[in-house]
């Protein structure tokens, strides 16, 4: 399902908003982005990145896993009709 | 021509997947600045784990271990049955039935689904090396998790990965 301009800005706001409840103090957000994404049997998805700044610890899959679960449910609660699927990038590999 | 069913078939390993996967990624064998593709190949592996771990699980959990021609043709033929969209759909339509692990592996499955499609087919999409190296990790550690899940879950599991609603 394609999301909107605005459920796409919405979704990165939230995902912003709600990451450092989840990840160290070591892990500094530089940025969210959401965008559409051709995904399988020709429905787009939504794929959310976290760009971090560089130089931190390895992420904890319990910690990764946990928020995405949580997230799931929050879209839901909110009528966002689509899953929170994440990446977590280091800023330098995007401008690499 | 037909292929002689063995007395014992294996299932693809998953672990040797996100080993492979693994491998791609690491500096010593793919140079310094893995390629787009190795990034690529090692993505679209977390998936495939995932994908034989399940098919794998329903067969053991409907069939239980082929130990003769007959268990071996019927435990196959459920490992074979698995399709991709089915599986992704029901496990998402029933994922609040769930427990938590099987929470965790069916969005785990939903997610690495997609991006699977889009580093196979996507020349636009970007996947890093961070984001293969993520992939492999939270495949093993979900497949681990789903390992967990009481027998009578997973065969409630594999009856609606297998056939789909009407």
């Amino acid at each position: 399902m394609t999301a909107n301009p605005e459920t796409l800005e919405k979704i990165a706001h939230i995902i912003r908003s709600e990451a450092p409840r989840y990840l160290p103090a070591e892990f500094v957000i530089h940025d969210v982005t959401a965008e559409n994404l051709p995904g399988p049997d020709d429905e787009d998805y939504v794929h959310i990145r976290v760009i971090l700044e560089d130089d931190h610890p390895e992420l904890d899959m319990q910690i990764h896993m946990r928020f995405r679960l949580e997230m799931g449910d929050l879209f839901e609660k909110l009528g966002i009709p689509h899953n929170p699927n994440m990446s977590y990038t280091d800023r330098s590999e995007l401008n690499a | 021509m037909t292929t002689p069913i063995s007395a014992t078939p294996a299932p693809i390993d998953w672990a040797n997947l996100i080993q492979a996967g693994r491998d791609l990624l690491d500096p010593q064998q793919a140079g310094p600045t893995p390629s787009h593709e190795h990034v690529r190949r090692a993505a679209s592996n977390a998936y495939y784990a995932m994908f034989h771990s399940l098919a794998h699980s329903n067969a053991t959990a409907l069939v239980g271990p082929p130990t003769n021609p007959t268990t071996a043709a019927a435990w196959s033929r459920i490992y074979r049955g698995l399709d991709h969209t089915t599986a992704r759909r029901e496990l998402q339509r029933h994922r609040q039935d769930f427990s938590l692990q099987a929470r965790i592996f069916t969005a785990a499955f939903a997610d690495l689904q997609q991006r699977r499609h889009s580093a196979d087919y996507d020349p636009n999409a970007v996947i890093t090396t961070s984001d293969g190296a993520l992939y492999l990790n939270r495949a093993e550690a979900a497949i681990l998790g789903f390992a967990q899940v009481a027998l009578d879950e997973r065969v409630h599991i594999a009856t609606l990965t297998l056939v789909r609603s009407r």
